[in-house]
């Protein structure tokens, strides 16, 4: 016998905490580092979202969408991390030293140093379409912004990016 | 089909992303991150516990301090309580004495001596009782024995004007003693007199306290 989803909801069905890391870490991992640039620091902010969700995991498996509460939490913490790094870089600068490396730069990488330069909602947006597959509506409702800001920002972002898809360099 | 779907672009995404990540590895890595929050929670826990427990026994025990405490008074049925209030105050109280000596003295003047006495009050008298006086003649004033007790039990002074000496008799009755009678009608008073000034005496070193004067300390 199969349950639906509503089925399950009527039984006051919660998913399990390590079914939701096992099918959705990787994923989360992987748009986070568009996002962010930097493997590591995607795979930390994720990690620490799980973390989070499991100390009040009860009341999260309640929510309608626990995946997208741990993708904000995860969000917000690259975010936090960038702002961070930013600060320290400039501080770097101004002392005239050899800025660190605080963000792994990617291999290539015209496409990293493009991305870096893309706006953080317009970055964000782009990971999430083309990297994890969400819809409009989900991203909107990850970032806090209408869909109309979304497709506004995938249509700037694509722009930028299709320099390079056309040209065929990275490619 | 969207209208930003782009294979090519999302390929190239894809690559930037990298592989999948190792799921069995960066679970443990979450478990180990949870086990140390854990762990910091518990931590902040009992310390937050300690401190309010901290804060609830200043709390308590601060206002003892204050001495003035109202007794609340039950306002329904059942609710009454009796309060035995018991204050014990050490009273110190002098209490005058007065004690009045009376010495009986009793004096024995061999016959033949004089006795020099002298008045210190005008007025006073010397009681004696019979006194047997030799009297010899020629005119000297030959040994006279007076015996002196006092009466009434009042110490005995010995009180005149001169020395109490036998005149001369005008009659030479050698056989026979001459008795001269010093006796006094006055001399209980003057007994009772110098009683009662001994008694003043006696009482003049007394304390006065009177129970309102007297000190009282209590126990607050």
């Amino acid at each position: 016998m199969v349950l639906t989803l509503e089925q399950l909801d009527e039984l006051n069905w919660a998913p399990d905490f390590d079914t939701v890391f096992r099918d959705h870490y990787g994923r989360l991992v992987r748009s986070l580092t568009v996002m962010s640039g930097s493997r590591e620091a995607a795979a930390d902010a994720v990690q620490e979202a799980f973390v989070k969700a499991h100390l009040k995991w009860r009341k999260i498996s309640r929510y309608d969408d626990p995946v997208g509460w741990i993708r904000r939490v995860a969000i917000n913490k690259v975010r936090d991390e960038h702002r961070r790094a930013g600060r320290k870089e400039r501080v770097v600068r101004r002392l005239h030293a050899e800025p660190t490396a605080v963000v792994a730069e990617p291999e290539l990488d015209e496409l990293g140093a493009l991305l870096a330069e893309l706006p953080r909602q317009q970055r964000a947006s782009i990971a999430l379409f083309y990297v994890e597959g969400l819809p409009i509506a989900d991203i909107a409702d990850t970032l806090g912004i209408s869909e109309g800001a979304v497709k506004f920002h995938l249509h700037k972002g694509r722009e930028r990016l299709r320099t390079i898809v056309g040209e065929g360099g990275v490619m | 089909m969207n209208e930003f779907d782009d294979p090519d672009l999302g390929r190239l995404l894809g690559r930037y992303a990298g592989g999948t990540p190792d799921d069995a590895a960066a679970y443990l890595g979450v478990q180990r991150r949870i086990r140390r929050a854990k762990r910091t929670r518990a931590a902040a826990w009992t310390a937050g516990g300690a401190a309010a427990m901290v804060v609830g026994t200043v709390a308590l025990v601060a206002p003892g301090g204050n001495s003035n405490r109202d007794v609340q008074v039950g306002d329904r049925p059942g609710l009454e309580t009796t309060v035995t209030v018991s204050v014990t105050t050490p009273v110190t109280t002098a209490t005058p004495i007065s004690v009045s000596v009376t010495v009986p003295v009793t004096t024995t003047v061999p016959p033949g001596s004089t006795i020099a006495t002298s008045a210190r009050e005008a007025g006073t008298t010397v009681t004696t009782p019979p006194t047997s006086a030799t009297t010899a003649g020629g005119g000297d004033a030959g040994p006279a024995t007076t015996a002196h007790s006092s009466s009434g039990g009042a110490p005995t002074t010995t009180h005149g004007a001169a020395p109490t000496t036998v005149p001369p008799a005008r009659t030479t009755t050698p056989s026979g003693p001459t008795s001269t009678d010093h006796s006094d009608d006055d001399s209980g008073d003057d007994a009772e007199d110098e009683s009662s000034d001994d008694t003043s005496d006696s009482g003049s070193g007394k304390s006065s306290s009177g129970s309102g004067d007297s000190p009282e300390s209590s126990d607050d």
